[in-house]
């Protein structure tokens, strides 16, 4: 498989804050490519830099072997996007919103009526054609903006957190319209907040914190790397859950994250066999668990490792105000 | 070139569709202006009757009671007969007559260019004594007679017939409103909608497309004075509709108001184009591009003639793209002619603007988010 997009030593800082940090990144023909991160990590800056809609600060991009600083206009014919927001025109009809997409990729004519009813179809918005798309529902204005992005059927396809936002049918429904494209050989790259989605859908994922990225691989390659063991999971009561965690520490040189009134630890291979140890010494401490347990690591886990933050956690510390890309509310 | 062009008529269209989609919002916001300016403005002077005036007949001749006796059976006037021209004058500053009229003994004496008549009125009121002076001197013409305007108060100024020939303040502010209106009608047009793109995120959906940036700019223009253009036409049938305002060339006049709306709306919307480029939020595009407007509006003679404004403002005035639009809208509309010479500069001076306008504001166009 040849690379259909490399990045060489991508850097994007606004201002002082540097948002895409040395990024080198080689993104193969015909994968589904998951970049995974907290709001704020970068995923988002390295989706407009692909595209042009950012100039890199320094470092290069080659798509399909053209340099984005100079055949940007050859390459934006071979890339659709879909961005975070939905993108289309809410006084416009569903059919019009297509036709101009497909106009400005200068597709005329039949070919666009052919393509505009396509893409309809695709949608399953036939019925809703003639009708403007400010009336239509979350889902369905983001169905019309995945297939009008798609109208000049691009080999590649960029989707901004194309689910953010949708109630699980809708998002359902998108994940498979995505793979369905994937499998009529379109390279698609998306970014995305949800752990089971980039589990679900990609067959590789690029986890992103601070913009850098901080691991690349499949989905089991990923969750191979946390341990070939299992994941220590303590649920106590609020007041305990310091004193248990210092005492994994102490007794047992865990290093455990607490969230919520959740303790959650890796266990490397070597130490499984200490589960009993810990669940006998929590007896004998006398703290109030409300549940212990192990299981088989899952992405969430990966991420907890590379970051110390879950996926969650970063969200919410997004939501707090204390936002890693200052910037970003400017734009 | 040709794909350019038909990139730009892509974006053109788009925004045709959503300008159609909110059609009626539109038309009533530009008959707003057209008709709140017309009612509360367009009255000032345009039918005054009995005018307070006094006549110092200095002359004793048949030719000057014929004068007077004229003057009286006028409708618009109120005459009173005085003795001394200092009688006169005190009245005036008084202010119990508007004008004072002083027939000089040597009335009417047409082989000479002296004059024989002096027309004082008072400054504070000189704007709505158009018609009443008109009148005056019309029929003291009649008589072959020369006639001096001076104004009263301190200093004297000589003022030349204001609002055009025959016609009342209606029809000389119609020209500007229309003017204005047009102009308004561009800010709300292609700068507004670019900032509502970059607020929506709908500007992405351009800037991945392989159209370049002078397509989006120049089919975001065409809309921009398609836009205004119509928010003009708009303001004229009101004004002659509704106002009984009337265009001395016709049809003919109503496609030279509509080619000097055009040149000068393209100018504009480029403009707004412009500061819609580098400021981000709608609040500060709306102040920023009144703060321009407002301006450029009052010194181009939309109220009053550009000869009333102070000395200063006659330069910036003489470069504002509106008074051309102005003055070439109230040639067509109030003296029935437009002069080939006129033309010339109006259309010169509004295109070059209008091409200066577009090329910066295709330079100022940022092509990354």
């Amino acid at each position: 498989m040849r690379n259909i997009i490399e990045a060489r030593g991508l850097v994007k800082k606004f201002g002082n804050f540097t948002a895409v940090d040395s990024i080198d990144l080689s993104i193969r023909e015909g994968e589904i490519l998951g970049l995974l991160g907290p709001n704020g990590s970068g995923k988002t800056t390295i989706i407009n830099l692909f595209l042009g809609l950012l100039t890199p600060t320094s470092g290069s991009i080659t798509i399909a072997g053209m340099d984005t600083s100079e055949e940007l206009i050859k390459i934006k014919n071979l890339i659709g996007l879909m961005t975070q927001e939905t993108v289309v025109d809410n006084d416009l009809t569903a059919r019009d919103n297509l036709r101009i997409a497909g106009a400005l990729y200068h597709i005329k004519g039949k070919e666009l009526e052919k393509e505009v009813n396509e893409a309809l179809e695709e949608a399953e918005l036939v019925d809703f054609a003639d009708f403007k798309a400010g009336t239509f529902s979350g889902g369905m204005q983001r169905r019309l903006n995945l297939v009008k992005s798609m109208i000049h059927n691009p080999k590649i396809l960029l989707l901004d957190e194309p689910t953010t936002g949708l109630d699980v049918q809708n998002r359902i429904k998108m994940w498979a319209h995505i793979k369905e494209l994937n499998k009529g050989g379109v390279t698609v790259i998306l970014t995305t907040q949800y752990l089971e989605e980039a589990d679900s859908l990609c067959s590789r994922i690029a986890i992103i914190d601070h913009g850098k990225v901080k691991v690349l691989g499949t989905p089991s390659e990923l969750k191979s790397r946390v341990s070939a063991g299992s994941v220590l999971e303590i649920i106590a009561k609020p007041e305990d859950l310091r004193k248990i965690s210092e005492l994994l520490k102490s007794r047992f040189k865990i290093y455990a994250n607490v969230e919520g009134d959740k303790i959650t630890a890796v266990l490397e291979k070597g130490q499984t066999t200490t589960f009993g140890k810990i669940n006998a010494m929590l007896i004998k401490e006398r703290a109030n668990v409300l549940s212990i347990g192990l299981h088989l690591p899952i992405l969430d886990d990966v991420f907890v490792k590379l970051t110390g933050a879950s996926m969650r956690d970063a969200a919410g510390e997004m939501k707090g105000g204390r936002s890693r890309l200052p910037i970003e509310g400017k734009r | 070139m040709f794909q350019t062009l038909q990139d730009a008529f892509t974006v053109y269209k788009r925004e045709m569709l959503i300008f159609r989609s909110n059609l009626r919002t539109n038309i009533i916001r530009s008959l707003i202006f057209p008709i709140v300016f017309l009612v509360f403005f367009g009255n000032v002077g345009s039918t005054i009757s009995h005018t307070p005036i006094a006549i110092a007949n200095l002359a004793n001749n048949a030719q000057a009671m014929k004068f007077v006796s004229t003057l009286e059976a006028q409708s618009a006037l109120q005459v009173e007969a005085l003795t001394t021209e200092q009688q006169g004058i005190s009245m005036l500053q008084s202010g119990s007559i508007a004008v004072l009229v002083v027939i000089t003994p040597t009335f009417p004496n047409p082989g000479s260019s002296n004059p024989t008549v002096y027309i004082y009125y008072s400054n504070a009121e000189a704007t709505s004594l158009g018609t009443s002076i008109s009148t005056i001197e019309s029929i003291a013409a009649s008589f072959g007679a020369h006639f001096n305007y001076q104004a009263s108060q301190e200093g004297t100024v000589k003022v030349s017939s204001l609002y055009g020939t025959t016609s009342n303040y209606t029809d000389f502010l119609l020209g500007g409103i229309i003017v204005m209106v047009a102009s308004f009608g561009s800010m709300f047009g292609a700068g507004f909608s670019l900032i509502q793109d970059r607020m929506f995120g709908t500007i992405k959906g351009f800037l991945i497309t392989p159209i370049t940036r002078s397509s989006f700019v120049l089919g975001k223009i065409a809309y921009g004075t398609t836009a205004s253009l119509l928010y003009g036409l708009v303001a004229l049938v009101v004004g002659v509709g509704l106002f009984g305002g009337s265009i001395a060339m016709g049809l003919t006049g109503v496609i030279w108001i509509m080619l000097l709306t055009a040149v000068l709306t393209v100018g504009f919307t480029a403009m707004f184009l412009m500061i819609a480029s580098i400021v981000p939020k709608f609040e500060v595009f709306a102040i920023l591009s009144q703060a321009v407007v407002m301006p450029l509006w009052f010194l181009s003679g939309a109220f009053s003639p550009t000869a009333t404004l102070p000395t200063w403002m006659q330069p910036i005035s003489a470069i504002d793209p509106m008074t051309y639009a102005t003055n070439g809208v109230r040639s067509v509309m109030l003296t029935g002619f437009y002069s080939s010479n006129a033309i010339l500069t109006q259309f010169s001076f509004l295109g070059i603007f209008a091409l200066i306008a577009t090329i910066l504001a295709i330079k100022m166009f940022k092509t990354t988010i």
